[in-house]
């Protein structure tokens, strides 16, 4: 009979590293029924009838986050009345004091389990000699010490899994659901734990492990006030580099291969609707896709080697006094400094922050930072509104540049304001903390990291990629058709039209409004969609600049510098839609975040444009 | 005198009345299970003055960030030496 492995574990002891040991490339990503945790399933490698599942790590029964709840569920509701599930608990030898906890606690109230003992060869190297057997004795578990990392002990492990007993009868003591709280916080039980592990540990153990003196001196330079703070500028300096400059040629390179697929193609396409279909439909909206994945791939490798490395929780530790005054959690810095490349890369890289309500907060604000979809538009309309003279000096610094600038701060600004107001109003979905372990330094391995980067990617097209794509068809649709009519007469202008008294108060008038819809789909096609209401020649308009011009003549500077404020907060692109639901797999949030943005985008375009006539 | 206020580098002890109560919160509960508890040796190793930066403690072998508001949760008292 097929049956269940339940990883269990504290967080940062290796166990997914563990789970791909034995799953190999047999997985597949869901989450866990009804939350957004997201959860790993996999079949052991030798056995295909027995199912691996990676549940989130925890510290102990007493759980605060939503990641841990789903660990403390499985553990207190679903494994005691299911036979074919079982457990093995992954401790980390190099931390045993820390890893025990959760083993003692499962142990004293009757559970069985296989005990994963990981890290074995890193704790041996320094110094550390258990004896196993008589720990086995003690716990009354079986042991198998091995390392994720080199693939050591895995075999034997296996074979444990394999020869786990089912008959075994269940018999646990558990508290009431409604006593779980007070029965697992209780501290003189904490107390109790930490005296069997003291005791337990000072049996077993025939040679200490030696302090980790390496992380502390690196630490030294790290944690430093000026040289800590020195190297996180230099590294988001890099990471910040890499996502402007180092991404654009593989997106200029993705672009021209779907061009290239499209001149390719556009031969043997005859009928012009289904040409316009197959290369202004499909294959631009795949392209459009796909162009994240450059800047998706770039930060990942970037966020999983500083996770793996261990710096993660130190850039957290040094910049939590900053971004807390803020609003935000240190880690945030991360996911809001790279959303200014792009808020999708942002959005998913806000799994770094573990807790739930901060996690939200940041996702929330991260549309407002100034991404660089955005500067195209900005581009445009400050060559419209704004000559290019020198502002101070000669031509230092110009009021063009200055402009830019303001139209920065302004998203940053915005940004931290509402994550405050959020912090506020968010308070009852989990307690704000910092609280956390560094853990000591590591090497960290290419093979995990690319594992990352694959699932990374993988996700992203599938989830988020396949609702940008139907989107963009849609805005395809509204602008084709009725083929062959002229531009006033499409179906998107038909909505310009219709939602024109909307816009009016802005100083938006039908071509404006209209222009608005295909920047759902990216924000830079305002530009091209700009060209087109103004029924210019596109190659024309865009090369030559001469679009600025013209926009100033046909709108005048009070509506056009009302819609350059409207692009400071809306509107969303679909791909940040798509993004966040994903990742807070749920519709609440995407159409808190429309309605807020696109409120507060009025209301600043209505002052702007109030103020100015 | 609690953690936040405690001084760098000196060994201090988790006082006796750290988690005497009925009910602990979640983060007192976080922070025994991460290893405050009663007289248990610990030592801050870092701190800063500048925007109210979080505090490093040395407990248990481990290193523990935490803001300066989840310190004060913790009483502590200073002792001649633990070792640490």
């Amino acid at each position: 009979m097929g049956y269940r492995i339940a990883l269990i574990g504290m967080p940062n002891v290796g166990k997914t590293a563990l789970f791909n040991r034995l799953t190999g490339s047999h997985q597949r990503v869901a989450n866990f029924p009804g939350v957004t945790v997201e959860a790993k399933y996999g079949e052991l490698l030798q056995d295909s009838s027995i199912e691996v599942i990676d549940y989130p790590g925890l510290y102990s029964l007493d759980s605060t986050t939503l990641d841990e709840k789903v660990s403390r569920d499985f553990l207190l509701l679903d494994w005691p009345h299911r036979t074919e599930d079982q457990i093995v608990l992954v401790l980390d030898a190099t931390n045993l004091d820390k890893s025990l906890f959760l083993a003692i606690q499962l142990q004293e109230l009757g559970y069985h389990f296989l005990i994963a003992l990981n890290l074995m060869d890193e704790a041996q190297k320094r110094g550390l000699k258990l004896n196993l057997s008589l720990m086995e004795q003690k716990l009354g578990k079986k042991i198998i010490p091995v390392s994720a990392s080199t693939g050591e002990g895995v075999t034997e492990l296996v074979g444990a899994i394999r020869s786990i007993d089912l008959r075994h009868e269940k018999q646990v003591e558990l508290p009431e659901k409604k006593d779980w709280y007070k029965s697992f916080r209780d501290s003189k039980k904490i107390h109790h734990i930490f005296k069997v592990i003291d005791h337990l540990l000072k049996e077993v153990t025939l040679s200490p492990l030696k302090p980790d003196r390496f992380s502390d001196r690196v630490d030294q330079y790290v944690l430093h006030p000026v040289w800590g703070a020195l190297i996180l500028s230099l590294l988001l300096l890099v990471m910040f580099q890499a996502l402007f400059s180092w991404a654009s040629p593989l997106q200029d390179g993705i672009e021209s291969l779907f061009q290239l697929v499209s001149e390719f193609l556009a031969p043997y396409l005859t009928n012009p609707i289904f040409k316009s279909l197959v290369i202004d439909g499909i294959i631009s909206g795949v392209g459009g896709v796909v162009v994240f994945l450059p800047q998706i791939l770039i930060l990942f490798l970037f966020i999983q080697f500083l996770e793996d490395v261990g710096y993660l929780g130190r850039a957290a530790f040094l910049m939590d006094g900053i971004m807390r005054k803020l609003g935000l959690p240190g880690k945030a810095i991360i996911p809001l400094l790279s959303s200014h490349a792009c808020a999708v890369p942002g959005l998913m890289s806000t799994r770094v922050i573990e807790n739930n309500r901060e996690r939200l907060v940041t996702m929330m604000v991260i549309p407002l930072t100034t991404c660089s979809a955005r500067l195209p538009v900005y581009a445009v309309l400050i060559s419209a509104l704004f000559p290019a003279e020198g502002f101070w000096g000669q031509n230092f610094i110009t009021l063009p540049a200055m402009v830019m600038f303001i139209l920065y701060l302004s998203g940053i600004f915005s940004a931290f304001f509402m994550a405050a107001l959020f912090q506020k109003t968010l308070k009852e979905i989990s307690p704000s903390m910092l609280l956390m372990e560094l853990p000591p330094y590591r090497i960290p391995r290419l093979a995990s990291i690319v594992r990352v980067l694959l699932h990374r990617g993988k996700i992203f097209l599938t989830r988020a990629g396949t609702v940008i794509l139907a989107v963009s068809l849609v805005i395809w649709v509204l602008m084709t058709f009725p083929y062959g009519a002229p531009v006033d007469q499409s179906y998107a202008a038909m909505i310009g039209k219709f939602l024109t008294p909307v816009f009016s108060p802005l100083g938006f008038d039908w071509r404006l409004t209209t222009a608005l819809i295909p920047s759902i789909g990216a924000r830079e096609v305002m530009v091209s969609a700009l060209s087109m209401v103004l029924s210019m020649e596109n190659h024309q308009a865009i090369q030559e600049g001469v679009i600025s011009t013209q926009l100033y003549r046909e709108f005048g500077f009070a509506p056009l510098m009302a819609l350059m404020v409207w692009f400071i907060f809306a509107p969303q692109c679909i791909s940040t839609v798509a993004t966040l639901k994903r990742e807070t797999q749920s519709y609440r949030w995407p159409l808190v975040m429309i309605a807020y943005t696109a409120a507060l985008a009025y209301l600043m375009a209505y002052i702007v444009h109030f103020v100015l006539t | 005198m609690t953690l936040s206020e405690a001084p760098l580098n000196q060994p201090l002890k988790v006082s006796p009345h750290f988690g005497e109560k009925d009910e602990l919160s979640a983060l007192e509960s976080r922070l025994m299970h991460l290893g405050f508890i009663h007289e248990e040796p610990i030592m801050i190793r870092k701190k800063s003055k500048i925007f109210g930066s979080p505090l490093l403690v040395q407990v248990r072998g481990r290193q523990i960030a935490l803001t300066k508001k989840e310190a004060s949760l913790v009483p502590v008292y200073q002792v001649e030496n633990h070792g640490l």
